[in-house]
């Protein structure tokens, strides 16, 4: 697939980095007016590059928009990505247009009119630091959780637990587990040992230390976090750490949120800290140095539930909440560009994080698969991927029971949704059409599995 | 109408008065009282024709900075326009004076409201009509300059709003065509809602039983907030409590700006979420509730506290009541009177007082501190509770109606001290003159506060017309300075203003 890329910042770059990995023939195409943004993408990954500005025709058109796939336009300018759009459309036709938007104004569903074909053609409105924001706001749904996604409409979580000593679960083959708590629809699907993740068969054990990520129905979460040891814990009394685009958007949606939690927020730039007051109603906004330690004790830290910390600086919120927990935070939670750093959170003592990477290629790459495929998380630095994906009439695995299915080794079934059931799957489920599957695969299986929800061509 | 543009506003200001003559000329016509009719006629063509000579003579003179001029138009007119609007009834009322005549006309205008009519029946009514018209444009007037020339210079109450930084910005009015522009936008915007709303309760008085032209003045009273009667306030009216009710409905104008504003084509009418509503309310029911308890606990002691039609009609006679002095209107509730009837207290006159001093809302016709600049020093006073627990906490600066910069718990503190000071000075002053503390006191809040009747305070029949020449004329100088404001004569005489 021919991809043109617009914006080698942030989300640009990360998009692009991902897709080149990809292979599968992807050929991807950087456009950004910065040359050396684009010289370091194209330097260390199989990508072109073209400096200039991206909405001008001429520059697409030399980034081969005419028989490009699909345009991403990734550039910091709302407006220039939607003027990017329209001139892929209206010049070169290119079949998928996706655009990155910010303003809440664009993204507003009353005028979500404006992004028809004959209006402002964008098939696929994207915006990364909400996607950000609504993830870190899962992570407080399950504190004890590293990691959480919501899949199937928000009915099953994928949930990143790391196991303690001492837990019920822990030596014992998964095969007998199922057994065990036949009454919770729980599945593990992956299971990451020393660094090493891995696909686990039905006779593997789990051990303590173990990171593991498991499938389950959401009404089960509470419990299921039980049985893996994990006690509910309620977060009332949040501390968020930076007032960005991510750390105001949080606070606000926690505000609108029934639970009334008490929320303050420090921020290091007064201006930003002025704008982040009038937006908030009941917050505390706090202007100053997030790692002050007496700005920390003006906080009332040692009555925190949860501490967030969101600025843009990778280091700033490690270090916001290394210092946050010893001060007596019950839980941290960080936010993590680069993927490097993500190995220290554990020694840290940081309890999660947030990796804006991870969330917002998960968010795109939904769009870039073929099939009926509808949400895709990314696992870890891209290591694997959760596929839901919708079985079709004509697509391979339609009528066969799982063991059938011709699933690659590494690849596993996670929950499936039959009608409005959510089951766990045995080896005599029959996979029937109109079936959602949730389906977990190392990053070299993906392309195997995507074969097996391909359309048939008789589908045309 | 060209011509008409290119005079100075004082001037047209002027030929307006000699024009508005010919109403109650009308209405003396009507009643076949001729010598009123005369007057006003009279009086209405020689100043007319005075006007017009004046401003052939002062015409397409270019002032030199448009702020300074409608700002010393504003002090001008009244100061001076007193003198032209007492002229036709001299004659009519027999032993006013040219003193008590100005005296009279100038509380009209800043509508204000204190009378020198003890008994309000021997007096003409073409005079009546005259003092209730004269005080029905002299709050019009309050409201165009409100929205005209004190909103872009950020006086008046603006101060504290939207988009002023401070003080410093006063000087951004635009040119002089910019101002006059302005100020026939403010008109024609805000002229029709004027007259509809007081047509409207003139009707509704009308229907509950008042004469046409006792209703029309007391609703020409109540929207300018001057209280200005014909029958000696709305105990002589016959429409009763349904009237009161229909009065109360319509001293609500008078308590967010937003009854006349200008985002009438946003629908942005006044809401429950506007703070001086809010306030409004607080003020109304804690004071009522106040008073209520008051009488309850007297009327207990002498074992009437059973008699709930009384308990009823004192709750109502103290609601009403409350909100017309805060409105700086300060008509009385019939039933004011049978709380103190019913408990054997003597009247809780001063607290009427306060509740005046605290005013209505801003760019409204009513005056006192304003509930917005109160408002911003409650929020202050929040804020700094807050700074105790989180010294390093930022402010925020409230949304819509509710906002209020940086720097306005500053301004609206330095008005309060302003105020007091020119409180204490009158109060001082009267004194001086030899009225006792309490006759000092009353007479400084009614004259600063623009509301009249609060004389009533006073009590053992005191009025106006005891009043020698002296605190009379330091009356008047109180009325101007609470109607104008005295940000705004500050920012007058600032020298700074004047030297450029």
């Amino acid at each position: 697939m021919k991809i043109i890329i617009c914006g080698a910042g942030q989300v640009g770059g990360q998009i692009a980095r991902h897709l080149a990995r990809e292979g599968g023939g992807n050929q991807v195409t950087v456009i950004d007016k910065d040359p050396t943004l684009v010289r370091r993408l194209t330097d260390s990954h199989d990508v072109n590059g073209i400096a200039g500005f991206a909405s001008h025709p001429d520059v697409l058109e030399r980034a081969g928009a005419r028989d490009a796939d699909m345009v991403i336009a990734a550039t910091q300018s709302d407006e220039v990505n939607m003027v990017v759009c329209q001139v892929a459309n209206a010049i070169f036709s290119v079949p998928r247009k996706i655009a990155r938007l910010r303003a809440p104004a664009y993204l507003n569903a009353i005028y979500s009119d404006l992004y028809r074909t004959d209006h402002l053609p964008i098939d696929v409105v994207i915006s990364p630091e909400y996607t950000v924001a609504d993830a870190v706001i899962q992570r407080l749904t399950a504190p004890a959780a590293f990691d959480i996604e919501g899949f199937l409409d928000g009915r099953a979580q994928l949930v990143g637990i790391a196991l303690e000593a001492g837990c019920a679960v822990l030596d014992t083959p998964l095969r007998q587990l199922s057994e065990l708590f036949s009454t919770l629809r729980v599945v593990v699907v992956g299971v990451r040992r020393a660094g090493q993740l891995f696909v686990p068969e039905p006779a593997d054990q789990l051990y303590a230390d173990d990171q593991v990520y498991l499938f389950t129905a959401t009404e089960d979460l509470a419990r299921v976090m039980e049985v893996f040891g994990k006690e509910h814990q309620r977060i009332e009394r949040l501390l968020i750490v930076g007032a960005g685009n991510i750390g105001l958007h949080v606070a606000r949606t926690l505000e609108a949120d029934k639970r009334r939690h008490r929320l303050k927020l420090i921020e290091k730039s007064r201006a930003r800290a002025e704008v982040a007051a009038d937006a908030l109603k009941r917050t505390v906004v706090l202007n100053g140095d997030g790692l002050d330690v007496d700005l920390l004790e003006e906080a009332n830290i040692t009555a925190i539930d949860a501490v967030l910390a969101l600025t843009d600086d990778d280091k700033t919120n490690l270090l916001a909440c290394v210092r946050a927990k010893t001060l007596g935070a019950r839980l941290v939670v960080a936010l993590v560009n680069e993927p490097s750093l993500i190995s220290l959170i554990a020694p840290m003592g940081i309890d999660a994080y947030v990796n804006p990477r991870a969330t917002t290629v998960s968010s795109i790459l939904r769009y870039v698969r073929h099939g009926r495929i509808r949400s895709v998380y990314s696992i870890g630095d891209g290591e694997a991927e959760v596929i839901e994906a919708q079985v079709l009439g004509t697509s391979a695995v339609a009528g066969k029971a799982v063991r059938e299915a011709d699933l690659p080794q590494a690849a596993l079934i996670g929950l499936i949704q039959k009608g409005d059931k959510i089951v766990v799957p045995r080896g005599d489920t029959r996979l029937a059409e109109g079936d959602v599957l949730t389906i977990f695969a190392m990053r070299d299986s993906v392309a195997d599995v995507e074969r097996l929800f391909q359309v048939g061509l008789d589908f045309f | 109408m060209g011509a008409l543009r290119q005079f100075p506003a004082f001037v047209v200001l002027l030929l307006v008065a000699s024009a508005l003559m010919l109403l109650p000329a009308l209405h003396a016509v009507r009643l076949h009282a001729w010598p009123a009719a005369q007057s006003f006629t009279y009086h209405a063509v020689f100043f007319g024709v005075l006007s017009i000579i004046l401003g052939l003579a002062t015409m397409n003179r270019q002032p030199r900075a448009a702020a300074r001029y409608h700002l010393s138009t504003l002090l001008l007119s009244y100061i001076l326009l007193p003198l032209l609007l007492a002229a036709p009834i001299l004659p009519l009322v027999p032993g006013l004076g040219l003193g008590g005549g100005y005296f009279e006309m100038l509380s009209c205008l800043t509508t204000t409201g204190a009378t020198l009519f003890e008994r309000p029946n021997l007096v003409a009514e073409p005079v009546h009509l005259w003092r209730a018209l004269v005080g029905w444009m002299g709050g019009l007037m309050v409201l165009v300059t409100a929205f005209s020339i004190l909103a872009p210079l950020n006086l008046g109450g603006f101060e504290i709003g939207l988009g002023s930084s401070s003080l410093r910005d006063a000087a951004r009015s635009g040119t002089m065509e910019e101002a006059s522009a302005r100020i026939l936008r403010v008109l024609r915007q805000i002229t029709p809602i004027y007259v509809g709303l007081t047509a409207a309760l003139a009707l509704a008085l009308f229907l509950a039983g008042d004469r046409a032209f006792v209703a029309i003045c007391h609703a020409m009273g109540t929207l300018s907030t001057s209280a200005i009667s014909p029958v000696g306030g709305i105990a002589g009216a016959q429409s009763g409590r349904l009237g009161e009710v229909a009065i109360l409905l319509f001293l609500l104008p008078a308590v967010s700006h937003r009854g006349f504003s200008l985002d009438s084509r946003r629908r942005a009418g006044p809401r429950l979420s506007d703070p001086q509503m809010q306030l409004m309310l607080i003020t109304v029911l804690g004071v009522t509730a106040v008073l209520f308890l008051h009488s309850f606990v007297g009327a207990a002691e002498i074992e009437r506290q059973h008699n709930l039609a009384a308990a009823f009609r004192a709750i109502w006679g103290s609601a009403f009541t409350v909100l017309s002095f805060l409105t700086t209107t300060g008509f009385v509730s019939e039933d004011w009177r049978s709380a103190q009837l019913w408990s054997d207290l003597p009247e809780p006159g001063i607290i009427l007082l306060g509740v005046a001093v605290m005013g209505g809302g801003i760019a409204t016709t009513a005056g006192g501190v304003k509930l917005l600049r109160l408002y911003a020093l409650y929020r202050h006073g929040l804020r700094e509770m807050d700074k105790l627990v989180h010294p390093s906490s930022i402010g925020r600066r409230g949304q819509g109606d509710a906002l209020i910069n940086r720097g306005g718990a500053r301004i609206a503190f330095m008005f309060l001290m302003l105020t007091l000071i020119a409180l204490a000075l009158m109060m001082l002053a009267f004194t001086a003159t030899g009225l006792s503390f309490r006759h000092g006191l009353t007479l400084a809040v009614a004259g600063l506060t623009t509301t009249g009747p609060a004389i009533r305070v006073v009590g053992e029949g005191f009025g106006y017309a005891d009043l020698t020449a002296i605190p009379r004329a330091i009356f008047c100088a109180g009325m101007i300075v609470g109607r104008v404001e005295v940000l705004v004569i500050v920012a007058l005489f600032n020298p700074v203003y004047w030297r450029r």
